[in-house]
């Protein structure tokens, strides 16, 4: 984006936010694909509305699991977002 | 535009749009990488089992892997949209 310029700090500004909006809907995209991940892996038996013990605990280990995914493919993306261009 | 240099017409906002616009579209195709790249390298990297809360040591290095194949693959795929979008 060299060609552009250095943004001036009132386009700074609109860039954050900017960011900001995007770092949000990021978040929840990523929160809700994890959500659907461990609910389909974990909720198989359909013939009772409350958790089973076995259920419950799938879902924190799933859950557990996929936030260190994430830090973990995070890390990367930002090593090789950084030597992309 | 600023006629003879008085400010008349000036446009609405006092930053340059198209500016901003270009920057939002790199910040955009960056957050939607990152979650391209959540999603394809969770379906290759974590097999479909959590009996342990930790990434195992296999799955780890599938995820650098996997993070560094998909960089490579942004460049070549992107190079043909590129191509294809310049002689349009």
């Amino acid at each position: 984006m060299e060609h552009l310029g250095a943004p001036t700090p009132k386009e700074q500004k609109k860039l954050e936010e900017i960011n900001v909006d995007l770092m949000m809907n990021g978040i929840a995209g990523i929160y809700m694909s994890m959500v659907g991940r461990c609910f389909t892996h974990c909720i198989n038996d359909l013939t009772s509305k409350s958790l089973s013990g076995k259920e419950e605990k799938c879902l924190k280990t799933c859950g557990e699991k996929f936030m260190k995914y994430q830090q973990r493919v995070d890390l990367r993306y930002g090593e090789e977002s950084a030597n992309l261009q | 535009m600023s006629m003879f240099g008085m400010g008349l017409g000036r446009p609405q906002t006092d930053y340059d749009e198209n500016k901003v616009n270009a920057y939002k579209g790199e910040m955009l195709m960056a957050s939607h990488m990152r979650e391209t790249m959540t999603n394809v390298c969770y379906a290759k990297c974590i097999p479909d089992h959590y009996s342990e809360p930790d990434l195992n040591k296999g799955e780890g290095n599938c995820v650098d892997r996997c993070a560094a194949k998909f960089f490579q693959a942004i460049k070549i795929v992107g190079t043909d949209l590129q191509n294809q979008a310049s002689k349009m």
